[in-house]
C-alpha cells in the first residue's frame, strides 16, 4: 500500500529542505570517503571463483584437452569450435580450439563439464578487443593461472 | 571622450571577456570535480596537478572533434542558433560592475563597461534574447525531442522572467535606482550596528523575500537544476541541443557557464553589495595602504573591491553547482505551478509589503 | 493367446518369443550386450538378468522363452543387484576413455552402466592392455574396450557370410580378432561398427568427426542398388557425417552394405558440379541459370533429339520429365539408363545373397512402372540430354551436342558441352521402388548447395520464360 504522508508546514515551504538538502550534499563534498578506486594502480580483490579470460590446461607442454566436445554442447552461448584430430603420441586431440570471446557469456559451464580439466576460465578480466576476436589454439595455451 | 578614456573602456572591455572565457574551463573543471566529490567519487584527476587540466583537454577534444551537422536540420538557423545563444550572454556582463572608481590624472572611471540608465533592466532584456537561441536550436534541429526542450524552454523563460522582474522591484523602490553602479554603492551603508558586529546595508538583508524570489527565478533563466527541463536528459536525451556536437555544443555550455556568471553577478550586485568589501578586507587595504606598496592608493582599494566581487561571485556559481548536484528536477507541472501560483503572488506581496514599509519610513 | 505378466503387466506373445521381446512390447526395456535381434542368442554377457517367479535363480531374459502364466518381474532387488554385479565385471577392464571414444553418446555401455551399474568402483588393479592390428579400411579396432560380447562374431558368421572374427585365449587374456590378423574381407564390415556395444570396432570413416549426440537423424533410403535399404542419415550443419541402416525387417532388416554406406560421399565431392557450367574449350566455365536454361531450350528444339534419364531419379522427377517430353518435344525419344547389362528388371538379381542387388540403381521398378523403356547399347542422337540422380552409370554418349542436367562429378562428364547442377538423394524429397515393387520414401537431410536446382524446377523454368528471367 501507498503510504499517504502529509508535509508539514516546514516541509511545504521547502526552503528548509533545501538547505537541509545542500548541507548534507556538502558533507559528502568535504568529509565523506571516496570510493573511487584508480583502477590501474589499485586493484579490486576478486574472488578466486571469479571466471575471466579462458585457457587450456597443459602439463608438460601437451594440453589436457582430448577434444572430447563436451564444452562445445554444454556451452549455452555455442561459442567453443573444435576439431578433433589424431596424433601419434595421444589418440585424440584438438586439431583446432576456438573461443568467440564476444559470444562467450562467461558462465563456466564448459569448466565444469571438462573431463580432462582442461578448460579454465582464469581470474583476468582485462579483455578489452579492438575487433571482434576469436581466442585461437595457440592463445588459449599459454597458462594464465593455476586452476 | 579621451585618449585615456578611450584605453581605459578597451581594459575593462578585455578584462571582463577575458574573465568570462576564464570562467567558462575553470566552471567546466569545478561542474565535473565538484560533482564527482559530492557524490563521494573522485572526478577527474589524471591530467595534472588534481586534473586542473582537463578542462583543457575538454576544450582541445571540442576544438578537434568533426563539426558534422545532420542532414535534416535547417543549416541556417542551426549554424546562427549557439551564437545567438551565447553572445547575449556575454553582452549582459556590460552593466554588472566589477569594482568601484578610480581617478586617474584627474578622470575618473567607473569599473563598469557601459554605466546605462537604464540598468538591470538591460540586462534582462538582452538576457531573455538568449531564449532565441534556444527555440532556433530547437527548431532547425527538426528532431522532436530538440523542439519539445525548446518549447518547454521558452514557456519556462517568460513564466520566470515575471517573477525576475518583480522580485527587484522592491529592491528599485528601497535604493531608488535602476542603474547598478548607483545599486552597489549604496549597499556600502550600514544598516544597523549589533554590537561589534556591523550590518552592511547589503539586499539581502533589506529584501530577503525578494532575494529568494530572484535566485530561484535566476535558477530557471540559466535553465540550471532543479530547472533544466529544456535539457532534461531523462526524458528529452539532450534537449534543444540535441543535435549538436563539436564546438557548436560547446558554444550552448558556453553560454550556459557565462550566464550563470552573469546571475551571479547580478545576485552580487543587487543583494551582496557588489564590489563593496568583504568584512575584513577594509583592514587588510589599509594595512596595505600604510605599506606603501603602490603609488596610487585608490589603486589598492580597486584592487580589493575586484577581488571582494571575485570571490563573492565566484561562491555563488559554486552554489548554482552545489545546488545542481542536491535537487532533482522539477516536473514540468509543478514548475509551471510553482512559478505562476507560488512565487508571482509572493512577488507581488513582497512589493506591496515593500512600499508599505517605505511609506512608514522603516527602510 | 498365451500370456505372461513382466512388472505387473500382462503381456500377449507368440511362443517361442524371448522375454526381452514380450517386455519390450510392454513398455519395458532389459539391458542387453550380447543380445542382437538379429543374431542368435549365446547368453553370454549376463546382462538380460529378470527373476522369473518359482525359479530359484536369475534367469537370462535373452535365453528364457516366455512362457503361459509366467511372471517376471524386471526391478527387483535380486536383479538390480545382479545387474550391478555384472556391470562391474564388464568394467573391470574398461578403460574410461569415453571423452575420446566414437562411441560414447550412442554407446551401450555408458547407457546400462548409468541405468544398471553402481557409481562406484571397488576395483584398483591394474587394467589389461592390448596392442591392436590393423583391421582393414572400414573398421578401427580398439581391444581394451571390448567387453567380448561376441555380436561381431555371430555377425560374420551368419550374416555377412565369412567367419573371419574369432575369439582367441580364455578368461582374462581373452582377444577378439580376425583369423591370423588378416584384415576384414566382408563388404559388410561397417555394421561391426553399429553392433558392437561398445566403442572397440569403430568407423575410421567417422573416426573423431563428430560426437554421436550432435548429429541430426533423417530417415531416408539408400540409393546404392535397387534393395532400397532404410537407412538413417547423420548430419549437422548441412554436413553429412554418415550413414547408418535402420531396421526394416522386409528388406535390409538390421545391416547394411558398406557401398550404400558410404555412397553419401559423392555428394560432399569437391568435384561435384554446383553451378550451371559450360564447356569452353577443356575447360568448364561458369554460367548463369537463365544462359544454361537459354542453351537448353534452344538445343532441344533440334529435330534429333534424345533424352536420358536415370533410373537414380525420383518416381516424381521421372514423371515430371516424362511429361515435359511427351508435350514439348513430341519428335524426341526418351529413354532410360541405369547399370551397365541391367535394362530390365528381370536382369536384377541379387549379387551376392544377402542384400546387394545387381542394379547400382535405386528406382529401375519405378522407370519401368512408369513405361520408360531402357538404352540399348549406345546413346545416339543430335542432341543428348541426360538427366541423371548421381549413381546411374553413364552410358556412351555419340552425339554432336551433350547436356547434362542433375549430379555430376567432373571426371565424368569430359564430354558434356553443358552442366545444369541438381540435386543428390540428399538433398531431395521422393518415392522410390525397390526390386521387390515397394515405394519407399526419400527425405531431405541436407539443403541444396551453391546454385543447384531440383529436376521439377529446372523443367518449370525451361517452359516459363518469364519466371526464369524473375529469377535470374
Amino acid at each position: 500500500m501507498l503510504a499517504q504522508r502529509k508535509p508539514g508546514f516546514w516541509n511545504r515551504i521547502y526552503l528548509v529542505e533545501v538547505i537541509r538538502g545542500l548541507s548534507i550534499t556538502m558533507k559528502n563534498f568535504l568529509f565523506h570517503k571516496k570510493v573511487t578506486l584508480q583502477f590501474p594502480e589499485q586493484r579490486r580483490d576478486y574472488s578466486t571463483k571469479f571466471r575471466g579470460q579462458h585457457y587450456i590446461k597443459s602439463v608438460n607442454g601437451v594440453e589436457n584437452c582430448t577434444a572430447c566436445m563436451l564444452c562445445p554442447t554444454v556451452c549455452p552461448a555455442e561459442c567453443i569450435h573444435i576439431v578433433a584430430g589424431e596424433r601419434e603420441d595421444k589418440e585424440k586431440y584438438p586439431v583446432k580450439f576456438e573461443i568467440d570471446s564476444l559470444r562467450c557469456c562467461f558462465c563456466g559451464m564448459c569448466e565444469e563439464a571438462c573431463p580432462k580439466d582442461a578448460i579454465k576460465l582464469s581470474n583476468i578480466y582485462e579483455m578489452s578487443q579492438q575487433n571482434r576476436t576469436v581466442y585461437e589454439k595457440d592463445f588459449l595455451l599459454e597458462q594464465r593461472g593455476n586452476k | 571622450m579621451t585618449s585615456l578614456e578611450v584605453t581605459l573602456m578597451f581594459v575593462k572591455i578585455g578584462i571582463v571577456l577575458l574573465g568570462l572565457l576564464v570562467t567558462v574551463p575553470i566552471m567546466l573543471f569545478v561542474e565535473r570535480r565538484g560533482s564527482a566529490l559530492i557524490q563521494n567519487r573522485l572526478g577527474p584527476n589524471r591530467m595534472g596537478p588534481f586534473g586542473l587540466f582537463q578542462a583543457a583537454c575538454d576544450v582541445i577534444k571540442f576544438i578537434f572533434k568533426e563539426d558534422r551537422a545532420p542532414g535534416h536540420v535547417n543549416k541556417f538557423y542551426y549554424t546562427i542558433a549557439p551564437w545567438i545563444a551565447v553572445i547575449p550572454a556575454f553582452m549582459t556582463f556590460a552593466v554588472i560592475p566589477f569594482a568601484g572608481s578610480l581617478t586617474i590624472d584627474g578622470t575618473e572611471t567607473h569599473f563598469q563597461i557601459a554605466n546605462l540608465d537604464v540598468g538591470v533592466l538591460y540586462c534582462f532584456s538582452v538576457a531573455s534574447l538568449g531564449v532565441y537561441g534556444i527555440i532556433m536550436a530547437g527548431w532547425s534541429s527538426n528532431n522532436k525531442y530538440s523542439l519539445l526542450g525548446a518549447l518547454r524552454s521558452s514557456a519556462q523563460m517568460i513564466s520566470y522572467e515575471l517573477t525576475l522582474g518583480l522580485s527587484i522591484i522592491g529592491l528599485m523602490m528601497v535604493f531608488q535606482s535602476v542603474k547598478l553602479g548607483d545599486i552597489a554603492a549604496a549597499q556600502g551603508e550600514t544598516l544597523m550596528q549589533l554590537g561589534p558586529v556591523s550590518i552592511p546595508k547589503w539586499g539581502v538583508f533589506i529584501q530577503p523575500v525578494g532575494f529568494i524570489l530572484f535566485l530561484v527565478s535566476m535558477f530557471a533563466e540559466t535553465n540550471r537544476l532543479p530547472f533544466d527541463l529544456p535539457e532534461g536528459e531523462s526524458e528529452l536525451i539532450a534537449g534543444y541541443h540535441l543535435e549538436y556536437g563539436s564546438m557548436r555544443f560547446a558554444l550552448f555550455m558556453m553560454a550556459e557557464f557565462v550566464n550563470m556568471a552573469v546571475a551571479s553577478g547580478l545576485i552580487t550586485t543587487l543583494f551582496f553589495g557588489g564590489w563593496q568589501l568583504l568584512p575584513g578586507f577594509a583592514t587588510l587595504v589599509h594595512l596595505i595602504q600604510g605599506m606603501g606598496l603602490l603609488q596610487n592608493d585608490g589603486l589598492v582599494l580597486v584592487l580589493f573591491q575586484g577581488m571582494s566581487f571575485v570571490i563573492k561571485l565566484a561562491f555563488w556559481m559554486w552554489f548554482f553547482v552545489w545546488v545542481r548536484w542536491t535537487l532533482p528536477r522539477f516536473r514540468f507541472d509543478q514548475l509551471m505551478n510553482f512559478g505562476w501560483k507560488v512565487l508571482f503572488p509572493l512577488g507581488l506581496i513582497n512589493i506591496f509589503v515593500t512600499g508599505i514599509l517605505i511609506y512608514k519610513g522603516v527602510l | 493367446m498365451a500370456k505372461c505378466t513382466i512388472d505387473g503387466k500382462e503381456v500377449e506373445f507368440t511362443p517361442g518369443e524371448n522375454l526381452i521381446k514380450v517386455a519390450k512390447r510392454a513398455g519395458v526395456d532389459i539391458p542387453v550386450f550380447c543380445y542382437h535381434p538379429g543374431l542368435t542368442v549365446v547368453a553370454q554377457c549376463r546382462m538380460c538378468y529378470v527373476e522369473v517367479e518359482k525359479m530359484p535363480k536369475l534367469q537370462t531374459a535373452c535365453s528364457t522363452n516366455a512362457a503361459e502364466g509366467m511372471v517376471v518381474k524386471t526391478t527387483s532387488e535380486a536383479v538390480k543387484k545382479g545387474r550391478e554385479g555384472t556391470m562391474e565385471f564388464l568394467l573391470l577392464n574398461h578403460p574410461l576413455d569415453c571423452p575420446i571414444c566414437d562411441k560414447a553418446g550412442e554407446c551401450d555401455l555408458q547407457d546400462n552402466s548409468f541405468g544398471s551399474g553402481s557409481a562406484y568402483m571397488r576395483h584398483s588393479e591394474e587394467r589389461r592392455t592390448y596392442v591392436d592390428v590393423d583391421m582393414g579400411d572400414v573398421i578401427q579396432k580398439n581391444m581394451n574396450r571390448c567387453i567380448h560380447c561376441t555380436r561381431c562374431i555371430r555377425f560374420g558368421d551368419e550374416i555377412a557370410g565369412i567367419h573371419e572374427m574369432v575369439a582367441i585365449k580364455r578368461g582374462n587374456n581373452i582377444d577378439i580378432t580376425t583369423i591370423d590378423g588378416k584384415q576384414l574381407q566382408t563388404e559388410y564390415a561397417g555394421n561391426y561398427s553399429d553392433i558392437c556395444p561398445t566403442g572397440s570396432l569403430t568407423l575410421k570413416d567417422f573416426r573423431f568427426k563428430k560426437r554421436a549426440w550432435m548429429l541430426k537423424k533423417t530417415d531416408t533410403v539408400c540409393e546404392g542398388c535397387s534393395k532400397g535399404c532404410n537407412m538413417e542419415i547423420q548430419h549437422e550443419g548441412n554436413a553429412i557425417y554418415r550413414c547408418v541402416p535402420r531396421e526394416n525387417l522386409e528388406i535390409n532388416k538390421y545391416w547394411m552394405c558398406d557401398e550404400g554406406r558410404f555412397n553419401y560421399h559423392y555428394t560432399q565431392d569437391p568435384a561435384r558440379i554446383l553451378n550451371p557450367v559450360q564447356k569452353v574449350g577443356a575447360a568448364w566455365s561458369k554460367i548463369t541459370w537463365d544462359q544454361g536454361l537459354s542453351a537448353l531450350k534452344s538445343e532441344t528444339n533440334a529435330v534429333n533429339t534424345l533424352f536420358l534419364l536415370g533410373t537414380d531419379l525420383t518416381l516424381e522427377e521421372m514423371s515430371a520429365i516424362r511429361e515435359t517430353v511427351t508435350r514439348n518435344h513430341k519428335n524426341a525419344k526418351l529413354l532410360s539408363f541405369g547399370t551397365h547389362g541391367v535394362e530390365t528388371s528381370a536382369q536384377d538379381k541379387s549379387q551376392d545373397q544377402i542384400l546387394k542387388m545387381k542394379s547400382k540403381t535405386s528406382n529401375l521398378m519405378g522407370a519401368e512402372k512408369l513405361g520408360i523403356e531402357a538404352l540399348q547399347g549406345k546413346a545416339k542422337a543430335d542432341v543428348v540430354v541426360v538427366f541423371r540422380g548421381g549413381r546411374a552409370q553413364l552410358p556412351a554418349i555419340e552425339s554432336k551436342k551433350t547436356i547434362g542436367v542433375g549430379v555430376f562429378l567432373e571426371k565424368e562428364v569430359t564430354s558434356f558441352d553443358v552442366i545444369l547442377p541438381g540435386l543428390a538423394f540428399t538433398e531431395k524429397d521422393g518415392t522410390v521402388i525397390n526390386h521387390q515393387g515397394k515405394e519407399q520414401r526419400l527425405k531431405r537431410a541436407v539443403l541444396p548447395r551453391e546454385k543447384c536446382k531440383a529436376i521439377p524446377e529446372v523443367l518449370m523454368l525451361l517452359l516459363n520464360q518469364k519466371t526464369r528471367e524473375v529469377l535470374a
